[in-house]
């Protein structure tokens, strides 16, 4: 497998204020790689360094593939309901990148963007006002924005904050066969550490300010949780899905874990 | 009276396409303004145009050259107040709505200090604030169609960008878009459309092509190309009633095109509340 993204020895923060330091790690292809951890851990900072919206404060990003097209989810909240588009015109944007500065978005890209919003399972739903979805349509919608631009990697922003349960078990199962059926790299941040661990093949998780990663296996242990977050921690399978609790003094802690939807567990 | 009101249309012809052309340009830059919610720094900068041509009234006491060119000083000035503005290095430290409510009155106190020791004191203030559009000349009129074609290709050429820009700009950068260049670039159109516009139009005018029109269109459209369309008719509609309503009445134009757009505005709010779409 090759590297997507390389961090070597990285350092992120804002002016002289560092977030996240000595950050080693790789996005490799064909991976489906959760970066999880507690609220202000620096799960956005590494976010935008990936995206290269942040540059390091030290260290090295590196994009090994010269046509590597990145396909951005960010949080569906961030995206502003006032401005009058449908559901297709914003994911033609997702078009935009292939095309010339001064070209407009043709046939081809109105075919393109039909594949994906067919591809999500919301081509119905095209030429309905972005600002009437539900929560999960304007996900889905913005899926298929990042699939119009055909990336090679998928990158989600808690693609599935404040959606109740049915909503994201579907949004995990398209994301899932996105990954599976259609081979695309999946990179998702979340703060719900319950929904990655299902879904992910490799876990990365911060905390501190630091990064540690590995199979996901390896990282959600008993033991390994709860050193990292420095609160007992359960971890238990339920219908062949794991489970991450908060143990009975873990609870009293000031830092509860936050681990899956509709912020409970 | 529908007589007297044609005729004076007829022989204030240019005054009128001058006027649907302030209308309409300001109220397709107003969609962006009220949909990147930066009503204010559409009312800043218009102040800050006023203050420039107060500026180049107050230099051409001394400097006769200076006074026949307000248009060309307001333009500098109001390029300085986008430069300021765009400066995301001065919003990390103060809000950026404080950094345009001070541009604000610093330009409309700055206005009037200027204004005061010109010879015509006041009555600059008002023709500042009320414009003379009725009066433009010709050649005037070719400045503004130069100006605003140029204005126009640029906006519809980079459509894709400041849409992109305006809506998602995390995402845009994503997709190699320099977000920060195209921000500039609108706001450079931003400011050379106000300085002109106040130029004939006056402020009050111009701040409001700027939002009602605009908002009008937001309120009835669900795709963007439909707003801009309802916002530029609502503008230029606006203008010609006005023009009517001054000509009859014998009042400056500003007062009663604004009243128009209100009212347009006014009754599609209504109709919204008590109309359920399909």
């Amino acid at each position: 497998m090759s590297s997507l993204v390389v961090f070597e020895h990285v350092n992120l923060g804002y002016g002289r204020r560092r977030v996240l330091t000595g950050i080693d790690f790789d996005v490799q292809s064909g991976d489906f790689l959760g970066i999880v951890g507690p609220n202000g851990a620096g799960k956005t900072t590494l976010l935008k360094a990936i995206l290269g919206l942040l540059k390091p404060m030290s260290g090295t990003v590196r994009r090994s593939m010269e046509n590597l097209w990145i396909g951005y989810v960010p949080q569906r909240e961030s995206i502003d309901t006032f401005f009058p588009l449908t559901v297709l015109d914003i994911v033609l944007m997702g078009r935009y990148a292939r095309l010339g500065p001064f070209r407009q978005p043709g046939k081809a890209d109105r075919e393109a963007a039909f594949r994906a919003l067919e591809h999500v399972g919301i081509a119905d739903l095209a030429h309905s006002p972005y600002a009437r979805l539900s929560g999960g349509q304007k996900q889905r919608s913005l899926i298929a924005r990042a699939l119009a631009g055909e990336p090679n990697l998928l990158i989600l922003d808690e693609p599935t904050n404040g959606m109740d349960l049915v909503s994201e078990r579907a949004i995990m199962e398209l994301v899932r066969r996105l990954h599976e059926e259609d081979r695309i790299t999946v990179l998702m941040v979340s703060h719900l550490l319950n929904v990655v661990v299902n879904y992910a093949k490799r876990l990365a998780i911060l905390c501190e300010g630091s990064l540690r990663e590995g199979a996901v296996s390896e990282m959600i242990t008993r033991e390994s949780l709860s050193a990292l977050y420095g609160v007992e921690v359960q971890v238990a399978q339920v219908d062949h899905r794991l489970v991450v609790l908060p143990g009975a003094n873990g609870a009293e802690k000031d830092r509860p874990l936050p681990v899956s939807g509709e912020g409970s567990l | 009276m529908f007589t007297d009101i044609l005729e004076g249309l007829r022989l204030n012809y240019l005054g009128v396409l001058a006027g649907g052309l302030v209308a309409a340009v300001c109220a397709y830059i107003g969609v962006y303004i009220v949909l990147k919610r930066i009503v204010f720094v559409g009312a800043s900068l218009a102040q800050i145009s006023s203050a420039g041509i107060a500026l180049a009234f107050l230099l051409g006491q001394s400097v006769p050259g200076i006074a026949g060119y307000p248009l060309a000083v307001s333009l500098v000035v109001t390029l300085i107040g986008v430069l300021i503005y765009s400066q995301q290095s001065l919003s990390r430290r103060i809000p950026q709505e404080s950094i345009i409510g001070i541009g604000y009155v610093i330009a409309s106190a700055l206005t009037l200090l200027l204004i005061v020791r010109s010879p015509k004191g006041m009555d600059e203030v008002k023709e500042l604030l009320d414009g003379n559009i009725i009066t433009v000349q010709q050649s005037d009129l070719m400045i503004m169609v130069s100006v605003f074609a140029v204005v126009m290709l640029l906006h519809l050429l980079c459509y894709k960008q400041f849409l992109f820009v305006s809506f998602d700009p995390e995402m845009a950068a994503t997709q190699g878009y320099r977000t920060r260049a195209w921000e500039l670039l609108f706001y450079l159109a931003l400011g050379i459309t106000i300085a002109l516009a106040i130029q004939y139009a006056g402020l009050l005018s111009v701040f409001a092509y700027m939002v009602i029109p605009s908002v009008t269109g937001l309120l009835l459209a669900r795709r963007m190309p439909t707003a801009f369309l309802i916002a530029i008719f609502s503008a230029v509609l606006s203008t010609l009633l006005g023009f009517c309503w001054a000509l009859h009445s014998d009042l400056p134009t500003s007062p009663p095109t604004i009243a128009i757009a209100g009212s347009i505005l006014g009754l599609v709010w209504l109709s919204r509340r008590f109309v359920r779409e399909p």
